[in-house]
């Protein structure tokens, strides 16, 4: 709904710097058109409280608030005959269901506001006539409230009896901080002295947030370009709501390390304080970094160079398709399903090398790295039956090689990435002799791109096959791209188990209407993040 | 020109690395509300985002998409509803080295649940340098207990390729059809 009112003034009362902050930019976004956040009591419509917060209970108790409107924040129900409870953990429904319900009645206190005024005017009162009590809600008198919108029927200023301010401003004329909220010059005219701002941010920390906070502010509306123009022109709230909106920020770099133990407080580290330390010395991992050159050959070692299959060649796939079973791949393979099952470490013998499976920590210990060109011949062979021996590790075989692996880690891979690029180097863009031309895959499950040997367009395949199911050739005439990495990833996803066993579920995908809908700004984005990668 | 449709959200527990996954792609020195964690936190991280993170990532000359990530602390989750209006998509961080992390999954899938059900989904493993437990495998099983499709990715949030993988994951769910 559209609100075509003022918004309300809103006052934060006790809340934490937390909530206030969230409430702040839910104030300048979302909520802009029903509330707007003031820093002066005086010029509050509304109220919010937290009464998890402490001392605040007793603090709007002891406030007299004019029968304005409170909202109060809550775990529990507070059980107050006034104010709304609005429930933890609040939404923005909530707040504006709140604001709907009280603008009409806000809008006739602004109506009766601007009849007490006028009538002020009219009488050209005097600083002597002590005019402020009716809207002294800062002051901690304990007169009871008047009903909400009773201000109305307050004592006509002018004939009410004058008060001297000496005697009135000690008791009724202080806000919320204590500190008074009118001056008195020698001549005895009263003036209001802004109250002290509920935040506790410094300038500066908003200035250096300005920029940046300007274009939070907008987004954070969802609709407008212009939101801090939008703020203004109400009371001359608008550097007060961006104040608010930002103000709390804090530029601080933000920190990458942490401190385990201050000072010499010493003492025996705890499993956090351990990971505290060991994020402290990690390294930030790194991606390969190749040149085009070398890109292009090694794309060429995980995809082949043929050109596409023609369909009648798909027929004859048995014939002319490689066999997993018999490279290095199966094998592999075998070891995981293996290690899965028994939970076990499983050693993979292929003379002269060694090779250990452990499928709980989603690791091979190898002593080739998978990128190396002896992987790859060994890979791209054929293996002979018997050739390549599994075995499952007993437990004290398990814990020496794992104690040696501490040592060495060097040799250790993460297992998927490692069984991925197996996949790609021993089939080389060739489809596997079971490969059934007309069947339709659907991707259950991504792999781990950020662990993977990326190549061309494997992301787009990837987002292709997870979005619906498809031959393997209807893939590559949708995306446009070469055949052959296609079936690299096909091949390799297919290492991984990655596409739907349960045709069910395929055919049931393969009826169900697409929910998404193309945007501009998704192919903006993306051409911006992935210019110039490779795997995309 | 709209602005609508052009924030992503990154949200997950206390330390999984959303501040510094915002901070890894921005092309702004991002806005933090990091304080000093005064509660259970501590445990965790000695600084924690008490309300939200800023960052943005500017394509072309004027156009801008806006990276908010949301506070780890789960008290503050009323804001969550407010920050993913109008949001693209959802990144989940999910710290590896936690007590609970399948708790942790359903607890953010769950208080994001319509918004994941009208947009997307990902999610990103942290600190699996640190610990390998949980694996891969066992985060892509509790996404099907939970019936939910989305692609998980380790990921270091210290690495801009990392996390531009994983907001291209997110594009990529939403449109297959993109190219660059």
């Amino acid at each position: 709904m559209s609100n075509q009112q003022s918004p309300l003034k809103l006052y934060l009362l006790d809340i934490n710097s937390q909530n206030k902050a969230i409430l702040e930019f839910f104030v300048a976004g979302a909520g802009r058109e029903f509330y707007t956040l003031v820093n002066n009591i005086d010029h509050a419509e509304v109220f919010i409280t937290d009464f998890d917060f402490p001392d605040a209970r007793q603090n709007w108790e002891e406030l007299n608030l004019g029968g304005k409107p409170s909202l109060i924040l809550a775990m529990t129900d507070p059980e107050v005959s006034e104010g709304e409870w609005l429930s933890k953990p609040m939404t923005s429904d909530a707040l504006i269901d709140a604001a709907k319900k009280y603008m009409p009645r806000v809008n006739e206190l602004r109506q009766s506001d601007k009849d007490v005024n006028q009538s002020i005017s009219n009488k050209n009162v005097t600083s002597q006539s002590a005019p402020l009590s009716h809207h002294r809600i800062g002051s901690r008198v304990a007169s009871s409230s008047p009903p909400f919108g009773a201000s109305r029927a307050m004592p006509d200023v002018a004939t009410s009896t004058p008060a001297t301010p000496a005697t009135v401003l000690p008791q009724e004329m202080v806000g919320l901080q204590g500190r008074p909220l009118v001056n008195v010059d020698e001549g005895g005219a009263i003036t209001l002295e802004r109250p002290l701002e509920k935040t506790d941010s410094p300038s500066e920390v908003f200035e250096e947030a300005k920029e940046t906070a300007t274009e939070a502010l907008a987004v954070a509306d969802n609709s407008v370009s212009e939101s801090v123009s939008l703020l203004k022109g109400d009371t001359g709230s608008a550097e007060l709501s961006k104040a608010n909106a930002f103000a709390s920020l804090n530029k601080k770099e933000i920190p990458t390390t942490f401190e385990s133990v201050e000072g010499d407080q010493e003492v025996s580290l705890t499993e956090e304080e351990i990971l505290d330390e060991q994020r402290r010395h990690s390294p930030v991992y790194t991606r390969d970094k190749l040149s085009p050159e070398q890109a292009r050959v090694r794309w060429q070692e995980l995809c082949g160079s043929r050109a596409s299959y023609m369909r009648s060649e798909l027929k004859d796939i048995r014939n002319t398709g490689y066999n997993r079973e018999s490279h290095l791949q199966g094998s592999l393979i075998a070891a995981l399903r293996l290690s899965k099952q028994t939970q076990q470490v499983v050693q993979m013998k292929y003379e002269p090398y060694k090779f250990f499976v452990i499928y709980e920590d989603s690791l091979i210990v190898s002593p080739l790295d998978p990128k190396a060109p002896e992987f790859t011949m060994l890979c791209s062979n054929a293996v002979r039956p018997g050739q390549i021996n599994l075995h499952i590790l007993d437990s004290v075989q398990s814990k020496e090689m794992l104690d040696s692996l501490e040592k060495n880690r060097e040799f250790a891979f993460e297992l998927e990435s490692f069984i991925w690029t197996t996949c790609l180097v021993s089939s080389q863009g060739r489809l596997p002799t079971d490969f059934e031309s007309e069947n339709q895959y659907l991707l259950k499950h991504w792999p781990n791109f950020t662990r993977m040997e990326n190549f061309p367009f494997a992301m787009r395949i990837a987002a292709l096959w997870h979005y619906e199911p498809n031959r393997l050739c209807d893939v590559a005439e949708k995306l446009e791209i070469p055949q052959r990495y296609i079936i690299a990833f096909f091949n390799a996803a297919m290492g991984l188990s990655l596409f739907e066993q349960d045709l069910d579920k395929v055919q049931s995908k393969l009826i169900e209407p697409p929910k998404k809908k193309r945007s501009g700004i998704i192919a903006r984005l993306f051409s911006r993040l992935a210019g110039g990668m490779s795997n995309t | 020109m709209s602005l609508v449709n052009r924030k992503i959200i990154f949200t997950g527990p206390v330390g999984s690395g959303k501040t510094t996954a915002i901070q890894s792609i921005s092309d702004i020195d991002i806005v933090s509300t990091n304080k000093d964690a005064s509660d259970m936190t501590t445990k965790r991280k000695k600084e924690t985002t008490v309300a939200m993170d800023y960052g943005v990532i500017t394509i072309g000359k004027a156009e801008k998409v806006h990276l908010y990530g949301t506070p780890g602390q789960e008290r503050f989750d009323f804001m969550w509803d407010i920050l993913t209006k109008g949001g693209l998509g959802l990144i989940l961080l999910l710290d590896n080295t936690r007590k609970d992390p399948f708790q942790d999954m359903k607890f953010y899938t769950n208080a994001f649940k319509d918004f994941i059900a009208e947009k997307q989904l990902i999610v990103g493993i942290t600190q699996t340098d640190l610990r390998k437990s949980p694996t891969i495998y066992q985060y892509r099983e509790w996404l099907d207990e939970l019936g939910l499709d989305a692609p998980v990715f380790e990921v270091d949030a210290r690495s801009r390729d990392d996390v531009s993988l994983m907001l291209q994951g997110l594009l990529l769910s939403l449109d297959p059809g993109v190219t660059v």
